[in-house]
């Protein structure tokens, strides 16, 4: 693979008094920033993050620009008429847009750390962060190019680009609402995300060595597939790009045809999580229909949706809610059952209960009572408290029961939460469950745990808290 | 030498070009010429490496015009419609041809003064036809071995017709270089392209020598005493048949002394052989495929 240096010094003389401008404004914006804080360390990490993130956004704008002529019959016939190979004109496209951005985000981020960071970030931290950002905007470069080729014209590049980005966003909220949904103790989580994000993946590691945290090797290693596919889509979508596609529809197989249905998919498995856990929304399907009609019009730039495109959406529906059925029948894919107890050294219980003032183990919404109880178990020494874990235990079991057995209208009255904790973290997110609470502990079993832990009661009326003990005196006062 | 062989090129299912074969020679200008949609930009596209031709090949002076892409330095290529950047004066396009083809500023400073143009000139405000005078500019300037022309009149004034003309015809002495001419306008093509390619159905229908080619067709004027029989006429490679009452129009292809001597026979009172014009060669062989005959 070889540059044409011809080429490029046609790009960079062509776009020298912007890219001279936009490079002073950034600058000028990076010290600006940094300056307005005291601390040294924010003086610093303020005007890398700018770098940081003018330099994404570079990677997102640059490709735009500068394949936009791909997408334009006449600029198509001018700019591939030249005298060299599609192969070569994309590596000199691609080389001049990194090159941009890389430029942008070294210059920044050396005078940054030479005026701001030299007393407060080691020298190895500021390396590996400039090292791993300049992959990263490599990475980033290809996998945007790749997305905005994937269009025949340039309102079509622009609307894959961004629905390609966001798709992640939506894989995050359509696991989400499954895990709250149809998951007892399902807890909001938006790792999957962040691992189909190539953007928020490499956002977290820079974060993560920013703060002088190791890099998650496997995120990395993640980003390079997606930068492997992107790079064979730059070959199918630039290379193999047949020119005659310019100002055409986005048809490709790719395109909007793919998005279309992954979109429709996930939103109509989320509408059958919540019909089938809840109770459905026809209006809600109607909209969706009408979205779906007219994105098809963006797509075929008329109105028409073909019979295949409404078996389609019918054949989604009946899937995705087939798939939704089976989640709630066999308890979120098994996930609400299986859960690990000790992972870590020790387990977290939360649990806070709106109960009756006259028995706290009996919910109520009147009351003006909240139980409230916080207990770390060590794993070393969990025998010892057999019997504290099998009351709580037995609580989850029974939340995880009502879960799947609730009516509309049920009401909860509270939650407890249950996680990994660590001598390191005590509040660590691992094996984090949620589960909403119908039935309390009974008030026996409070006393039982009072004997090993503290048990608090909270009262509206005053704000007072009090110990198990005294509040039951007090009551029986 | 511009060598085409077997080129074939669909867009989706309809099949534009179905097997070209064509050859340019040196110092030849040829008029490409047929009906709206044959495909005369297409080829002039896959000449010139913008299309890739789904199979056949496009060679100049031997190298490949679509695998061997440095030949194209070689190319100028003008197309139908030209592209030029938001905020761009005729100066402005110099960027990019220095930067990738042999640009001569010697020759873009006298084209500049040929055609009327100024460097400050902005794209957005010049009018068509100046547009075109500014891709024609810097198309000349490159020293091409090859020009390809995609309706090089469009829009230009008879001035500045001639002037190309004039140009042309000097680089195709001087320099031995080769044009390809896709236009519509049959009379400014018949006074300045030696030959022609006839595009028909994906196919050149007919190429080779125009004037040959125009020898070899000519319009009979035929009075008889009686009205005759169409039949009288058979064996005869009829283009264009046209009677009323006792005179007939013919164009026929085939030599003028075997075609008069085969008339003769009919004993016609008056026979008169008139030449066609290239634009009646086209409209005749068109006719005579069945075109423009509902």
């Amino acid at each position: 693979m070889e540059m044409s240096k011809p080429y490029l010094q046609y790009l960079i003389k062509r776009r020298s008094v912007v890219l001279v401008f936009f490079f002073v404004c950034f600058l000028g914006m990076a010290m600006f920033l940094s300056v307005t804080r005291d601390e040294p360390l924010w003086r610093y990490n303020s005007g890398a993050v700018f770098a940081l993130y003018a330099s994404v956004i570079l990677s997102y704008v640059l490709p735009v620009i500068q394949f936009s002529y791909v997408h334009n019959r006449r600029s198509a016939d001018r700019y591939f008429s030249l005298p060299l190979s599609r192969r070569k004109q994309l590596f000199t496209e691609i080389l001049f847009i990194f090159a941009i951005c890389a430029v942008y985000y070294l210059v920044i981020m050396c005078m940054q750390y030479a005026v701001f960071g030299t007393r407060v970030v080691p020298f190895a931290r500021f390396g590996k962060t400039i090292v791993l950002t300049v992959i990263a905007l490599l990475m980033l470069v290809l996998i945007n190019t790749s997305l905005y080729l994937l269009g025949n014209n340039l309102v079509d590049g622009l609307i894959l680009m961004a629905a390609y980005t966001a798709i992640p966003v939506l894989a995050a909220i359509t696991s989400s609402a499954f895990e709250a949904t149809m998951v007892a103790g399902g807890s909001v989580s938006f790792n999957i995300g962040l691992l189909l994000s190539p953007v928020g993946l490499l956002v977290n590691n820079i974060d993560a060595v920013m703060g002088g945290e190791a890099v998650h090797m496997g995120e990395i290693v993640l980003a390079l597939v997606y930068c492997a596919i992107a790079v064979y889509g730059l070959y199918k979508n630039f290379i193999e790009r047949r020119a005659e596609r310019a100002e055409q529809l986005s048809d490709g197989i790719l395109a909007y045809p793919t998005v279309i249905t992954v979109y429709a998919a996930c939103i109509l498995f989320i509408l059958g999580c919540s019909a089938i856990s809840e109770k459905p929304s026809y209006i809600l399907y109607l909209i969706l229909f009408v979205i779906y009609v007219i994105a098809h019009f963006v797509y075929k730039r008329r109105i028409e949706l073909k019979p295949a495109g409404i078996l389609l959406f019918a054949g989604l529906l009946v899937l995705t809610h087939a798939c939704a059925y089976i989640g709630w029948t066999t308890h979120g894919f098994h996930q609400a059952d299986n859960y690990e107890l000790f992972a870590d050294n020790y387990m977290r219980y939360y649990y806070n209960v709106q109960v009756s003032d006259a028995d706290l183990g009996k919910a109520d919404r009147s009351g003006h009572a909240y139980v409230d109880l916080e207990i770390v178990l060590p794993k070393a020494d969990k025998e010892a408290y057999a019997e504290v874990q099998d009351i709580l235990e037995n609580c989850r079991r029974q939340s995880i029961a009502r879960f799947y057995e609730r009516q509309p209208g049920d009401a909860y009255f509270g939650s407890m939460n249950i996680g990994d904790a660590s001598a390191r973290n005590r509040y660590s997110s691992e094996n984090y469950r949620y589960y909403r609470i119908m039935d309390p502990i009974s008030e026996d079993d409070l006393q039982k745990i009072n004997k090993q832990f503290p048990v608090t009661i909270y009262d509206d009326r005053d704000g007072s808290t009090c110990a198990l003990k005294e509040y039951l005196e007090k009551r029986k006062k | 030498m511009l060598k085409i062989e077997h080129l074939y090129k669909s867009f989706g299912d309809t099949e534009v070009l179905k097997g070209i074969d064509l050859t340019v020679e040196d110092g030849s200008i040829v008029g490409l010429v047929g009906i709206n949609g044959v495909g005369k930009s297409t080829l002039l596209r896959i000449i010139a490496g913008v299309y890739k031709a789904d199979a056949g090949s496009v060679q100049l002076d031997g190298h490949d015009t679509w695998y061997e892409p440095q030949i194209r330095e070689k190319i100028a290529y003008v197309s139908d419609e030209q592209y030029y950047p938001v905020g761009s004066t005729v100066g402005s396009l110099r960027l990019l041809y220095e930067s990738m083809y042999a640009f001569d500023v010697q020759l873009y400073e006298k084209y500049l003064q040929v055609f009327g143009l100024y460097p400050k000139m902005s794209m957005a405000s010049l009018s068509k036809g100046m547009r075109r005078r500014a891709a024609l500019l810097y198309a000349l300037c490159i020293h091409p071995r090859l020009i390809l022309l995609d309706e090089a009149y469009d829009g230009l004034e008879p001035l500045a017709r001639l002037n190309l003309k004039k140009i042309l015809s000097a680089m195709v002495s001087d320099e031995n270089v080769s044009v390809i001419i896709a236009s519509h306008s049959l009379r400014e093509l018949e006074d300045i392209c030696d030959s022609f390619c006839m595009l028909e159905d994906g196919l050149a229908l007919r190429h080779g020598d125009l004037a040959e080619s125009k020898g070899m067709v000519h319009k009979y004027q035929i009075a008889y005493r009686e009205p005759p029989e169409r039949a009288l006429f058979d064996g005869l490679d009829i283009l264009h048949y046209e009677q009323e009452g006792r005179v007939v129009r013919l164009v026929v292809r085939g030599e003028a002394e075997e075609v008069t001597a085969r008339l003769k026979e009919s004993e016609p009172v008056l026979l008169d052989v008139l030449p066609v014009s290239f634009e009646e060669l086209f409209l005749y062989e068109l006719e005579s495929r069945g075109y423009g005959n509902e």
